[in-house]
């Protein structure tokens, strides 16, 4: 939270709650007395209670292994950040934590295996501004411009008569919560592993991508009909399983504060 | 679990429609509306009544930036496609070729600083210019943003002298 609404704490959702509604009371008061710049900055401090609170809930639902809740918290707080930045200040920004969680979202979302997603294409008929219900065309516009807040609320543009056209699957989705996985065939142990690893959401940490080659000895519990350890795609029959050291996908976390005192510092299988 | 790469497109070709024939085919209203303009942006995605979602938020970029731009539809039934994935789905201008110059920069500014395009997104966008002899060439490009400059050199080339 921001100077205005010192701490409060993120895993009591009680207290999230509470203060959510008073500060929303308190936006709609000044919004229907037509304090804008008031009204306006209360949307800020809820935006940013928001990002806090999601963005904890996510790591604790990781933390419990419920990860396709956790991913799209992620994506939540990667949608509100944006709104948030293209609406603050810089310091506000910085000083509400959602700089640092903007940041972090996209390094946690790294981490999750997920890789296809379906993705809906659609005609639209028209679109409505959110603050004023005007309808969007060509050479008719209202001077609201979408992702800005006026009076405390963000402008939209609402889709009508909306046709959906097709279902598509892609790699990039524009709805990151649309993934096509079932997560009981995924691996989500770089996850679990780093979760392991931190004390708090708020922990500073990074990743680097390497390879590491590892004696074939450490791979005889893979047959040659199953997929290449270095995950090219091939069966291990056709890949590396005539080679003495077989190169695999390694990651390296650096943690800020150390690593705790059960940490086990190298993982295998990966 | 592996992808195959992007498929890249590029492809120029000495045809294309008209001002003077997207004039002559517009209702009255819109043959009114257009008359003028130097680059108008177009149906796409093999229709010929939508246009990419943000084809509004690209006609305005273009008209900030001095560029005399309009679409070809009417207010009544302009309407949007909305696409898969986030790729960048730009759109399909014609455009005359006074303009190469200065539209090769306001398009380039519009991909990296307001799309905030990144080397390794997929962009879809075909450009139609109207040569000095009124004939038209087109150059298609759906490929890595990284890569996108062959379109817009491909463009530069029919720059009046």
């Amino acid at each position: 939270m921001t100077k205005a609404h010192p701490t409060i704490d993120l895993y009591d959702q009680n207290e999230i709650d509470s203060t959510l509604a008073a500060l929303l009371d308190a936006k709609n008061v000044a919004s229907s007395n037509g304090l804008e710049d008031e009204a306006n900055q209360l949307w800020r401090e809820i935006q940013a209670l928001n990002i806090a609170a999601t963005f904890v809930a996510a790591i604790k639902n990781i933390r419990q292994k419920k990860y396709r809740d956790a991913w799209c918290e992620l994506e939540q707080c990667e949608i509100t950040c944006k709104f948030l930045s293209e609406n603050s200040n810089e310091d506000f920004f910085q000083e509400s934590g959602a700089q640092f969680i903007e940041k972090y979202v996209g390094k946690w979302q790294s981490l999750f295996p997920y890789c296809v997603f379906t993705s809906p294409g659609m005609v639209v008929g028209y679109y409505t501004c959110s603050i004023c219900d005007h309808k969007i065309r060509p050479r008719s516009r209202c001077s609201h411009v979408r992702g800005r807040i006026y009076n405390g609320e963000l402008c939209t543009h609402q889709a009508h008569d909306i046709e959906i056209t097709e279902i598509s699957i892609v790699t990039k989705p524009v709805q990151k919560y649309s993934v096509m996985h079932d997560d009981e065939t995924l691996d989500f142990s770089l996850l679990d592993y780093l979760c392991s690893h931190i004390n708090s959401p708020f922990d500073e940490w990074e990743t680097h991508w390497t390879t590491k080659k590892l004696p074939k000895s450490r791979f005889m519990a893979v047959t040659e009909d199953q997929q290449c350890p270095c995950q090219s795609g091939n069966l291990f029959g056709q890949c590396c399983s005539d080679k003495a050291e077989i190169e695999i996908p390694h990651v390296n976390f650096a943690l800020k504060n150390g690593l705790n005192e059960h940490a086990k510092v190298e993982r295998f299988p990966y | 679990m592996t992808f195959p790469e992007i498929i890249e497109c590029f492809e120029v070709t000495e045809d294309g429609p008209t001002f003077q024939k997207l004039t002559g085919q517009a209702h009255p209203a819109l043959a009114s509306e257009i008359q003028g303009k130097s680059i108008l942006i177009l149906p796409s995605h093999g229709t010929d009544d939508a246009f990419y979602a943000g084809s509004l938020d690209v006609l305005d970029y273009l008209n900030e930036n001095q560029l005399n731009a309009d679409l070809f539809s009417t207010d009544e039934e302009y309407k949007e496609l909305s696409l898969h994935g986030a790729d960048l789905w730009l759109g399909t201008f014609i455009f005359k070729s006074v303009v190469i110059p200065i539209f090769c920069g306001v398009i380039s500014a519009y991909i990296y600083d307001k799309l905030k395009a990144e080397p390794d997104d997929k962009i879809s966008l075909k450009f139609i210019v109207e040569k000095k002899d009124e004939s038209s060439a087109t150059v298609s490009y759906d490929g890595r943003v990284e890569d996108v400059e062959k379109a817009l050199n491909a463009v530069k080339k029919f720059t009046d002298d």
